[in-house]
């Protein structure tokens, strides 16, 4: 975990004057799970694609195990396993012809591992990749990021499309990964898949990036929505001042509040009482961003008026 | 077939292209089998070539009672450039833009390999699907000709196919390259057809209309022999600017694509 992988420097990309990526600065270090969150629009992808050096950068510089991404890009990507947010797959092949042709364009491939994977997450390589489902393509994109064991996998979006058990899966091949040393690089717009695979996580928003933080600082400060139904109405001022606790309100014995950080101080009152369902809202992505949000749009209110 | 993007490209074409020969030999048996049903009575047509509108539309006046003059009049002028013009300029927007407007090239550009190797095995892979379509078009105009006891000579008319292959395979590179510099297949099939259309225009009534003649040069079609090359053989002047085309629009395609964001 000592060296980076991904080395992010004033890394911005305008789309003629549309808005890409803006003065982003982040490093992911070796070994670890990094998230990257963010709404849809946010820049996600446009940071991943010029890593990949799909895009080129506008200013500013990104590179990966030490090498310049615009000029050793062919070496880094012998290492990078990619799983492409919008997943466009070859006409005309099955399953397993397109990993063949991707597998003989990677070289190296352990072809038991392929078939290991391809059991594992149920995928259909006997069909015509044109009649697969949303959720079946999924399947072989993320076949064919595993398939070399890259050091590195960069992944946008992975859980696009993959039913519940299928997400499990996905979630033992990254914690594999992560016993295996290798590094992951992670977008997503849903922030409990980020939460239960990431170490540390950049948050990006509006083509600029928020915060990077440890995943636990970032539990930490998640407002949690939970509602709690009590058989009869609890005294509503015990409730009112427990610490972490906001937006209490109560309706014909059940309370709705917002929480941050530990649940203890309102677990304990409210076992004093008789509860008959407690409701845990995962939280949403909006809310978390909220904190974050808040604070910029008043930096921004406050240069507008220094402007004015 | 999977190898690489060179044979995968020629895979991916393999169920076109037969259809495609197909195409061919029927055109061109039958086209050649016609000699024979009008021999008997050419008079007519004969006349009606002499007409200006007809000679500009089909660039020349031929004896159409030879067998050379028959394969001038409208399958070397007109037919096949058509057919391998159309055939090169889709194969070049499938295999390149195609592969990026559908998103597929992200796949491809993300592995060890770089874009100069794929732009070159692009390129490589419609040499020798447009040299094929060659062998094809060689093959139907010999199984045609001499069906039709047309007695032309094997060679003549490989080098005319050459002509025709030469012609095709330049307008399948601007394809290509405009696209690799755009990422347009709009743009660069468009404007192929465009400026194929108006070389053809240009060129055939160029040959009728005076004040059009020191134009000709600028018609891609004036260093494309078709009827010519039959009778006088290749001209070395005419094919080395075909090549020199292709080459130079390879390299502004390799060059501008090296620089582009792809898939935006």
């Amino acid at each position: 975990m000592n060296k980076p992988v991904i080395e992010v420097r004033k890394l911005t990309k305008y789309y003629g004057k549309h808005r890409g990526i803006i003065d982003l600065n982040f490093d992911v270090m070796d070994g670890e799970v990094f998230g990257y969150l963010g709404p849809n629009g946010a820049g996600k992808t446009t940071t991943i694609r010029t890593l990949l050096d799909l895009i080129r950068p506008t200013d500013g510089e990104g590179r990966i195990f030490g090498k310049d991404v615009r000029l050793e890009g062919e070496e880094i990507r012998k290492s990078v396993g990619y799983l492409p947010g919008e997943l466009a797959l070859f006409d005309g092949m099955t399953g397993e012809d397109m990993l063949t042709y991707l597998g003989n364009i990677k070289g190296g491939i352990d072809w038991n591992y392929v078939g290991e994977l391809a059991d594992r997450l149920e995928a259909d390589l006997d069909k015509d990749v044109a009649e697969l489902s949303s959720g079946n393509k999924q399947k072989l994109g993320l076949i064919q990021a595993f398939m070399a064991r890259p050091r590195l996998l960069i992944l946008d979006e992975p859980t696009n499309g993959l039913d519940p058990l299928m997400q499990q899966e996905f979630f033992r091949l990254i914690e594999e990964a992560r016993e295996k040393g290798q590094t992951v690089f992670v977008s997503s717009h849903i922030l409990p898949v980020v939460e239960r695979i990431c170490d540390r996580v950049g948050i990006i928003r509006k083509g600029k990036l928020v915060t990077v933080e440890e995943i636990d600082d970032l539990k930490k400060g998640t407002l949690r929505s939970l509602e709690i139904q009590f058989a009869e109405h609890p005294p509503e001022d015990r409730f009112k001042n427990l610490p972490g606790v906001q937006e209490v309100n109560f309706e014909d014995g059940r309370l709705r509040c917002k929480v941050v950080g530990k649940l203890d101080h309102l677990i304990k009152e409210a076992a004093r009482y008789e509860v008959e369902n407690f409701i845990s809202h995962e939280p949403n992505l909006e809310e978390i961003f909220l904190k974050y949000y808040e604070g910029e749009e008043e930096l921004e209110q406050e240069g507008g008026k220094r402007n004015a | 077939m999977l190898k690489n993007v060179f044979a995968k490209t020629l895979r991916d074409k393999r169920k076109t292209f037969a259809w495609w020969t197909l195409g061919i030999l029927l055109i061109t048996v039958w086209y050649n089998m016609m000699f024979t049903a009008m021999e008997g009575d050419m008079s007519g047509i004969n006349q009606m070539m002499e007409s200006d509108l007809v000679q500009a539309l089909l660039g020349g006046a031929y004896d159409l009672s030879t067998p050379a003059g028959w394969l001038s009049a409208e399958l070397l002028p007109l037919l096949g450039p058509i057919i391998f013009i159309v055939f090169a300029v889709s194969f070049a927007n499938s295999s390149l833009i195609g592969e990026e407007e559908k998103g597929t090239l992200d796949l491809l550009l993300t592995n060890p390999i770089n874009r100069t190797s794929v732009f070159l095995q692009k390129f490589f892979a419609m040499i020798v699907s447009l040299l094929a379509l060659g062998l094809v078009f060689w093959a139907g105009n010999i199984i045609g000709t001499s069906s039709a006891n047309m007695g032309l000579s094997m060679l003549s008319l490989a080098e005319v196919t050459f002509s025709l292959v030469l012609l095709g395979l330049l307008f399948g590179t601007f394809t290509l390259a405009l696209g690799a510099l755009t990422g347009k297949s709009g743009i660069s099939t468009g404007l192929a057809s465009a400026i194929a259309v108006v070389s053809y225009l240009l060129d055939s009534m160029s040959k009728i209309v005076q004040s059009l003649e020191k134009f000709r040069p600028l018609s891609v079609f004036h260093y494309y022999g078709g009827g010519e090359v039959l009778q006088n053989g290749l001209d070395a002047g005419e094919v080395g600017i075909l090549v020199a085309g292709t080459i130079a629009l390879f390299a502004v395609g390799l060059y501008g694509f090296q620089w582009r964001d792809v898939g935006t």
